[in-house]
């Protein structure tokens, strides 16, 4: 069905399908069924100090909805107050909808306790809505509780009366759904549209398709809920559905704006709130493909960061927070890495990224796993959460400083990495050789040098000295590549140092230009001293003499004579 | 107070550190440099020097004790350290993660690494936005920011507030003829606490 109606923006025609029919189920005392609690026993919900739900024993004790909790905690000692958990309240609700997911795989959780779905499919499906909403009745009727309490003790539900557009849901001749209507713990409302459905819920009932104005238009205008507006509403006569429904529509959008057209679509039962699309009945799972097929493990990490945090955002909704993952790579050619990551503290994204990239790396990179690495781009990635825990033992923003200190230094490694690619992070370790650079090289850093620490520190220590290095201390900043510098003698003469290893004149200015500002006058120099660096190699042996030198304004430094070019390699900062 | 390894027992146990109080321990030769004569965690410390005037040497053997301690230290854009002198003033090399970058970035990566690491130095210049950012970041995150600055000019290349800040003016080399001796020491200006401008005489062996 469509109609022409006024919709998205304010006064902006729209076309659009009609408002569809949708299945509310409501269970008002659900604070209470959640924990076990009896209806007659005295017992209050309570949130900011104010009572949120009663079990019918407190209610008989006088005490209603919206009571301060100090008054009502002196009408009775028996009265058990209970501080409102959401996140308890919506896991365990999760239970009832698993079994309304039976029937849809699309259901919305509007609040712990209430939820619904669009009927359309499952009406088709189950054979009609009658049939469909007597399966529904009967499944959840059949749901079993811990609390060992027989449902018939639960919650009766008042039916004031059956509204003339509309009939009660369960209400059957074959008997076996109208058991419900006294003594059910739930509600279930059918209507056209969410609105209209949930205020369905409240009474039970099924609103005829097409009625759902009708259906409204009795009940007070504080359906549409509380606020300033609301008051305005009645204090300017608007007291029913139906006054509003009278109105010229575009004078309550001039009026009341956005709210206004809200109100007043949703009154004469224009209602195109849809259902909220759960990603999938399994919320703890997820597949990232790749299409082109990816070889880098900084793409793959790149493209999953999207997905995983999602999935960890729709977790960390329902309270949950994940202590084992297995990320499962399929590559092209059926290669196939999988490995389950655990933690004690709750895992957050980063960590799974990071780990997924290690994992990557000890596949991809030769020689580094017992893998074989694999021959083709990696074209999915699955993950899924194996084990959760509902509650967190550290906020996840404190969780950061509550890590150990060497995970916590990984982590910020891994980012820098995943920013800046695997050559820009290094660490120091030992090499071989008379020159200052040849002394300690940069390696890459890889998760494997992490382990050394400790363990191989005594062999960083005991590097020999070679023969012919240049006496200690060592300078503090080595130039790999050596910066060509300029030395003179008196009179600008170049200097050069002959054969025998003697100057051809005495040193007197040093220039150069990016490492110092100005030229630098000489005022010792020590050397030369001639050498040949690994003479056993014909294509790497280097010829050269090397001076320290040290200027007047006591900069000491370390220059070098190759191919008759002079260098600076080494400066005592 | 009776017996001082029950004593040690109850530290060792029940460790009361305030963290205003959390301090890393560095060696005696900045007794006189630095406020409280260790660095606490989450300030910001800067280190000037023109090249050739000591300041590195400074550095190495300022971050020497922290990482023999175990501290992880991280080098941001901080190229062409001569590591064997690293050794030299006794910096424990397998705590040190180095860290290259292009000069738009280091005040981006010194704050990825301030998460993790213990001490972070960065090459100057940065701006003031970012340096402020940093500031902050080493304060939430209770880690020393040290940033190592060749200028010359006043301005330093760090333009906001520093715990401290230490200039080497100059080293001043005795030789012994064949080659360079051990034995410099550093002309040193000290800017410790913001107000106190005091000047002192470093001689060690660095």
């Amino acid at each position: 069905m469509r109609r022409h109606v006024r919709s998205d923006s304010l006064f902006e025609e729209v076309e659009r399908d009609f408002s569809s029919r949708i299945l509310v189920l409501s269970v008002r005392s659900w604070s209470f069924i959640a924990r076990g609690i009896l209806p007659s026993s005295q017992a209050v919900v309570v949130s900011d100090r104010r009572i949120v739900a009663i079990t019918q024993g407190a209610a008989k004790l006088g005490i209603s909805v919206g009571d301060r909790i100090q008054a009502a905690v002196q009408k009775s000692s028996q009265l058990k107050v209970i501080d409102v958990d959401s996140e308890f309240e919506s896991r365990e609700f999760e239970k009832i909808v698993n079994v309304m997911e039976d029937f849809c795989p699309e259901v919305e959780v509007f609040a712990p306790g209430s939820c619904g779905f669009e009927m359309k499919g499952p009406t088709r499906y189950f054979g009609g809505e009658v049939s469909l909403l007597n399966k529904v009745v009967g499944a959840l009727s059949d749901i079993d509780f811990d609390s060992g309490v027989h449902k018939s003790n639960w919650y009766p539900r008042l039916v004031t009366r059956p509204f003339s557009s509309s009939v009660l849901v369960g209400q059957k001749k074959d008997g076996n759904g109208s058991n419900f209507l006294g003594g059910s713990w739930f509600s279930i409302g059918v209507a056209d549209g969410a609105f209209a459905a949930k205020v369905a819920s409240g009474f039970g009932v099924s609103v005829k398709p097409g009625l759902t104005r009708e259906f409204l238009s009795g009940f007070p205008v504080d359906i549409f809920g509380e606020g300033s507006d609301v008051d305005t509403l009645k204090g300017s006569g608007v007291t029913r559905v139906s006054d509003l429904a009278a109105l010229p529509r575009h004078l309550v959008i001039e009026r009341f704006g956005a709210f206004g057209k809200r109100i007043f679509d949703l009154g004469v039962g224009y209602d195109f709130g849809r259902i909220a699309k759960r990603e999938s009945k399994k919320i703890d799972q997820l597949r990232v493909e790749f299409d082109p097929p990816a070889y880098l493990a900084e793409t793959i990490v790149f493209t999953m960061r999207k997905g995983v945090s999602e999935l960890f955002a729709t977790l960390g909704r329902e309270g949950l927070y994940p202590l084992r993952i297995r990320v499962v790579f399929e590559t092209e050619t059926a290669e196939c890495i999988s490995r389950i990551w655990s933690s004690s503290v709750p895992i957050s994204s980063q960590f799974l990224l990071s780990w997924s990239r290690w994992q990557l790396d000890a596949w991809t990179q030769p020689g580094s796993g017992a893998k074989e690495p694999p021959r083709s781009g990696v074209i999915y990635c699955d993950i899924e959460v194996l084990d959760i825990t509902a509650s967190p033992a550290t906020q996840l923003d404190l969780y950061a400083l509550a890590l150990h200190p060497e995970e916590r230094v990984l982590r910020a490694i891994e980012r820098a990495r995943a920013k800046l690619g695997d050559g820009a992070i290094k660490v120091p370790r030992p090499g071989s050789g008379r020159s200052p650079k040849d002394q300690f090289k940069m390696i890459s850093w890889q998760l494997e040098l992490f382990d050394e620490t400790g363990e191989k520190k005594t062999q960083l220590a005991d590097s020999e000295p070679w023969p012919g290095r240049i006496p200690d201390p060592a300078p503090s900043l080595v130039f790999d590549p050596m910066v060509p510098v300029e030395i003179f003698g008196l009179h600008g003469v170049a200097v050069c140092v002959g054969g025998n290893g003697e100057f051809n004149t005495d040193p007197e200015v040093i220039l150069a230009r990016g490492v110092f500002d100005k030229p630098k006058k000489i005022s010792r120099v020590l050397g030369p001293w001639p050498m040949t660096e690994k003479w056993w190699d014909p294509n790497r042996n280097r010829r050269l003499a090397r001076v320290q030198v040290i200027s007047e304004d006591g900069v000491a430094m370390i220059a070098v004579l190759e191919h008759s070019k002079w260098y600076l390699e080494a400066v005592y900062d | 107070m009776g017996n001082p390894a029950l004593a040690d027992l109850k530290a060792f146990t029940n460790p009361q550190t305030l963290a205003i109080n959390q301090t890393i321990e560095v060696s005696s030769d900045f007794q006189e440099m630095l406020p409280g004569a260790s660095l606490r965690r989450g300030t910001v410390g800067v280190l000037v020097g023109t090249p050739g005037s000591g300041a590195t040497s400074l550095f190495f053997s300022l971050i020497a004790t922290p990482s023999q301690r175990g501290n992880w230290i991280a080098l941001v854009g901080l190229e062409n350290l001569g590591f064997a002198s690293a050794r030299g003033h006794g910096v424990e090399l397998s705590r040190l993660v180095s860290v290259s970058c292009i000069q738009t970035d280091l005040a981006e990566v010194a704050s990825m690494m301030l998460d993790g690491f213990d001490i972070v130095a960065v090459r100057a210049p940065i701006d003031a936005t970012k340096a402020r950012k940093l500031a902050t970041k080493a304060r939430n995150q209770k880690a020393v920011l040290i940033v190592l600055s060749n200028s010359d000019s006043r301005s330093l290349g760090w333009p906001v507030g520093s715990d401290f800040s230490i200039r080497v003016l100059r080293s001043i080399w005795k030789t012994d003829g064949m080659a360079m001796a051990a034995q410099r020491s550093l002309d040193v200006e000290v800017d410790s606490n913001k107000w106190v401008t005091r000047r002192t005489r470093l001689v060690a062996g660095i």
